[in-house]
């Protein structure tokens, strides 16, 4: 009973508490408007946003499906990609020192001055777009695993030698166990980030997806539509968030009994 | 020797390990026999090679010289003869206490229906009972050592290894954990080298107890323990037989500690 009501506290105290400062700040924000007289296609009051949002709600939708359906089909090729690489770098001495350092420098290319290129090779289709989400969410993920694959705990590992446990099973029960709790964080950190790449893949040529509208709504100093695709944006970040961190208490339920 | 009815054998013994150019012998030339159903005793000097010798006897070290046999046959390099505890409890987080205490049953391919079935009936004579879906995370420390122990008794091999199972208890907590350890040796009948640093935890739990000496480590003493059994109660330790052998094994071991702290290759 006392665990329960703990729990009602404190999901309370996680919805409630940003939603109170959430608040506070729009209400400032609608205040300063109207003190200061600013004028809608500069900064339009949270309350012109949510009109627009409820004006656009249709056309935000299909844009909303647009980019999410990309977003998702990036953020698998990224988690498969990840987990090939992650095995390969943790397991295979010698590649790891081949690929390693590769993979931290491609880093430091920014993923929007390569993305034009994704547009001459694969055309204005679904591709360079689930490229881009793919290219931002795969370091996190890859890192992440190669952590985790390489966190077992070395006396365990000799436990299950001592009982003449195989490769297979030692994977199995010891490491891919072990790994899990660190895919999870990559998890969240990719779904958090996909939205970005996503975001970027439309910048560079679409006619479709909340990035488009964007870009269109700037161009058309529409600055009300602009506020409301980015809020619905936000909305997919979270949302993305949410269910990586289902997934999480799902798989690693361990973890969840440990904080509680 | 009748090698027949030995359980454990170590026939002259001798690792050393190489280190950046450097080379530490950690045992050398120990043997020791040990008859089927016997508790012995190890005790020696921190880094006197009790561990690499518990590792030569469970198969993770190869002995550079010399072999090591179960049953009359040799195990060197040779794992799944033996249970294996160690210090830390090495419970797996992501399993229930029922799935840990039957992973070492589990590694080693035995019918997984009967070890469950064994788990459940033994709960509580390892006090577990009510906790057989819990994390490892719920156990209090005394808790997660039977739980580690229950697995090492599932495992159902004659031969428990155990190197300071009780090193990081409390005092009260370990000298409850010794007594119900011989119930659980005495039920199972099982043969039991145990490591530890504690002179009156080797004395009350073993038939037998080995001093090692410095660094490389050799037997120095096998010190047989007359006491009577069942020795369900600390009462025994304050007995005069028990203050004797406690002398005989002090003397033997003050020797050595003092040689390690009179030598620099402590360090080393
Ligand atoms: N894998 C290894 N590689 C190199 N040196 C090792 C290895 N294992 C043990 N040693 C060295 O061998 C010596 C004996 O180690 P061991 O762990 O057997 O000692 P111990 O008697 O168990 O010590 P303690 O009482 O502190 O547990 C130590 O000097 C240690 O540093
Ligand atoms: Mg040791």
């Amino acid at each position: 009973m006392e665990r329960s009501d703990n729990r009602l506290a404190r999901i309370l105290g996680d919805f409630v508490a940003p939603m109170i400062v959430l608040g506070a700040f729009f209400m400032l924000w609608e205040w300063l408007c109207v003190l200061f007289k600013v004028p809608v296609f500069v900064l339009p009051k949270p309350s012109d946003i949510a009109a627009q949002i409820l004006k656009d709600r249709w056309l935000l939708w299909q844009h909303f499906q647009f980019t999410l359906k990309n977003v998702i089909f990036g953020f698998f090729l990224a988690f498969v990609v990840a987990m090939i690489l992650g095995f390969l770098v943790s397991h295979v001495r010698l590649i790891n020192r081949a690929i390693y350092p590769l993979l931290v420098a491609s880093q430091t290319i920014p993923v929007i001055a390569i993305a034009p290129v994704f547009i001459i090779w694969f055309g204005y289709g679904i591709l360079p777009k689930v490229i881009t989400t793919a290219l931002i969410c795969f370091f996190p993920l890859t890192i992440n695993t190669i952590t985790g694959f390489t966190s077992v705990d070395p006396e365990i590992k000799t436990l299950f030698r001592a009982y003449n446990g195989g490769w297979f099973q030692t994977f199995t029960k010891l490491t891919l166990p072990s790994a899990l709790p660190f895919i999870m964080s990559g998890l969240k950190i990719s779904a958090t980030l996909s939205v970005i790449g996503g975001v970027i893949g439309e910048w560079i040529g679409s006619e479709m997806g909340l990035g488009y509208l964007i870009i269109q709504a700037g161009a058309q100093i529409q600055t009300a539509r602009l506020f409301g695709a980015i809020t619905v944006l936000a909305f997919m970040g979270i949302l993305l968030f949410l269910a990586a961190s289902l997934l999480e208490r799902l798989v690693t339920p361990w973890r969840e009994a440990h904080r509680a | 020797m009748a090698t027949d009815n030995l359980k454990i054998q170590l026939r002259n013994v001798s690792k050393a390990f190489a280190n950046k150019g450097s080379i530490t012998a950690a045992v050398e030339d120990v043997s020791l026999d040990v008859r089927p159903g016997e508790f012995i005793s190890i005790v020696g000097p921190s880094g006197c090679g009790k561990s690499t010798a518990f590792n030569i006897i469970a198969g993770l070290i190869r002995p550079d010289v010399g072999d090591v046999l179960i049953d009359g046959r040799s195990v060197a390099g040779r794992q799944g003869q033996v249970g294996y505890m160690l210090q830390k409890d090495l419970l797996l987080p992501w399993r229930t206490v029922l799935q840990n205490v039957t992973l070492g049953a589990e590694l080693l391919n035995r019918s997984r229906a009967a070890t469950q079935r064994e788990a459940r009936d033994l709960m509580a004579t390892f006090g577990l009972q009510g906790f057989e879906n819990a994390w490892p995370s719920r156990l209090s420390g005394g808790m997660r050592q039977r739980a580690a122990l229950m697995r090492t008794v599932l495992s159902h091999q004659d031969v428990m290894l155990l190197d300071e199972p009780f090193g990081a208890l409390d005092a009260m907590t370990k000298s409850l954990m010794q007594e119900w350890l011989l119930e659980i040796w005495t039920r199972f009948n099982r043969t039991i080298v145990f490591i530890t640093h504690d002179i009156d935890e080797a004395i009350f739990l073993s038939d037998r107890v080995y001093v090692m000496t410095t660094r490389p480590g050799r037997l120095k003493a096998s010190i047989d323990v007359n006491l009577p059994r069942p020795r369900s109660s600390h009462e025994i330790t304050t007995t005069p037989e028990f203050g004797a052998i406690k002398h005989q094994l002090l003397t033997a071991l003050r020797d050595e500690i003092m040689k390690a702290y009179g030598s620099p290759k402590l360090q080393g």
